[in-house]
C-alpha cells in the first residue's frame, strides 16, 4: 500500500523526469485499473490495451494533476474513460459469452460455484448501466463515493441504480432457481 | 397476498451494506422474526451480496508494466472514428468521388464554366460605387479539384481508422 505522503513523492520524482519511478505507480495500481477496464469491456485482451492506454494517458496528463483528490481516484476515472471509449469503439465485442463462459468454468461442482454462475445467469437480465455500476461498487475497497466519481453520476442517483440492480438482479435469480428446480 | 415493497427492500440492502443505524436494525430484526417472506427476501439478497462482495481483484498479464513503460513516450491511442464507420465513411466518399469522375468522363462538365461578372451577381450597387471583377469559372476544373479533396480525405480517414490502430497493434503486439 502506498501512503498518499508517498504518492505525493513519487509523483513529484516522476514529474522532476524520473520516468522510471512510474513503474511503481503502475505496478500498484494495475490490478484495479485493469479490472475495471475489464468490467466495462468484458474482454481481457481489450482490457489490457484500454488499461494500458489509460497508465500511458495519465503520465502523458500528470503535469495537470491537482493533488485534492487521490490519485487512484484521478487513474481510475481516466481508465473508465478510455475503456468506455473503447467500448464505442470495438462493439460488440464476445463479452456476455466471455463472462458466462468464465462464470462456467470457474464454477466446478462446489455449491458456491452454482451460486456464482447461477447470479452471473441473473446478471444478463440487467441492462449495461446497471450491470457496469453494481459490478464496480462491489470491486474490493471501492465506496459509493468512489464509484459515483468514477462514473461520473451523483451519488444519490448510483445509489438507487444500485439498490434497484440489486432488487432486478434477486427477482431474475428467483426465476433462474425456480426453473433450474423444474428441471431437477 | 403479501408483498415486499420497494422500501423493505432498500432496508434491507441497508442492512446489508451495514448502513443501518440501532433503532432502525432493531425494528428490522423485529420485522424479520415476524415475516416470513421478508426473511426469505433478506437471504435472496443475502445470497447476491454475498457472490458478489466476494468478486476478487483481477490480474492482468505479466508484461503488463514493462509494456506501458515502453509506450510511455507513444501517443494515446486515439481514434475518433470506429473502424466499421470509418469503413463506411471510406465507401461512401469513394463512390462520391467515383462518380464524379464518371460524370467528368461523360462531359457532363463540359459545357459548365464561363465568366462570371460580380456587378451582376451581387446586388450591392447602393453601396459599391466601382464596378467589380469578372471571374473566370472552368466547372471542370472545380470538379477535379473536389475529387482530390475527396481523395486526401480518403487518406486520412484510411491512416485514422485502419492502418493506423493495424499498426500500433502489431508494434504492441511485438512487444
Amino acid at each position: 500500500m502506498i501512503s498518499l505522503q508517498e504518492e505525493n513523492e513519487l509523483i513529484d520524482r516522476i514529474l522532476a523526469g524520473k520516468e522510471e519511478v512510474y513503474a511503481r505507480l503502475v505496478d500498484h495500481y494495475k490490478s484495479y485499473a485493469f479490472t475495471i477496464a475489464l468490467k466495462v469491456l468484458e474482454n481481457r485482451a481489450e482490457a489490457e490495451e484500454a488499461a494500458q492506454d489509460a497508465f500511458i494517458k495519465a503520465f502523458h496528463y500528470l503535469k495537470g494533476f491537482n493533488r485534492q483528490a487521490r490519485f487512484s481516484t484521478w487513474l481510475y476515472r481516466i481508465v473508465f474513460n478510455t475503456a468506455i471509449s473503447y467500448k464505442r469503439k470495438n462493439k460488440p465485442s464476445l463479452s456476455s459469452i466471455e463472462f458466462h463462459d468464465r462464470a462456467r468454468e470457474e464454477g466446478s461442482d462446489l455449491e458456491k460455484d452454482d451460486k456464482r454462475v447461477f447470479v452471473s445467469q441473473a446478471m444478463e437480465h440487467l441492462n449495461e448501466a446497471d450491470r457496469l455500476a453494481i459490478q464496480l461498487y462491489y470491486i474490493k475497497e471501492f465506496s459509493l463515493e468512489e464509484v459515483a466519481e468514477l462514473m461520473g453520476q451523483n451519488m444519490n442517483t448510483l445509489k438507487v441504480r444500485i439498490h434497484r440492480a440489486r432488487q432486478r438482479l434477486a427477482d431474475a435469480l428467483k426465476k433462474i432457481l425456480k426453473e433450474e428446480a423444474l428441471t431437477l | 397476498m403479501e408483498k415486499i415493497t420497494t422500501v423493505q427492500d432498500d432496508r434491507l440492502l441497508n442492512y446489508l451494506d451495514g448502513k443501518l443505524d440501532g433503532t432502525e436494525l432493531v425494528q428490522l430484526k423485529k420485522d424479520l422474526e415476524s415475516s416470513d417472506l421478508l426473511q426469505a427476501r433478506l437471504n435472496e439478497l443475502r445470497m447476491i451480496h454475498r457472490v458478489l462482495a466476494h468478486t476478487a481483484l483481477e490480474t492482468p498479464s505479466f508484461a503488463f508494466t514493462n509494456k506501458v513503460m515502453q509506450n510511455l513516450h507513444s501517443k494515446p491511442v486515439t481514434s475518433y472514428l470506429s473502424p466499421r464507420n470509418g469503413l463506411l465513411l471510406l465507401a461512401g466518399v469513394m463512390v462520391a468521388a467515383g462518380m464524379l469522375v464518371a460524370m467528368i468522363s461523360a462531359g457532363i462538365f463540359d459545357d459548365m464554366g464561363g465568366i462570371v461578372s460580380l456587378d451582376k451577381a451581387i446586388p450591392v450597387k447602393n453601396y459599391v460605387h466601382q464596378s467589380l471583377p469578372t471571374i473566370s469559372v472552368n466547372g471542370k476544373l472545380l470538379i477535379k479539384i473536389i475529387i482530390g479533396l475527396n481523395l486526401v480525405l480518403v487518406f486520412i480517414v484510411l491512416d485514422r481508422t485502419v492502418l493506423k490502430p493495424y499498426f500500433q497493434k502489431r508494434a504492441g503486439m511485438q512487444l
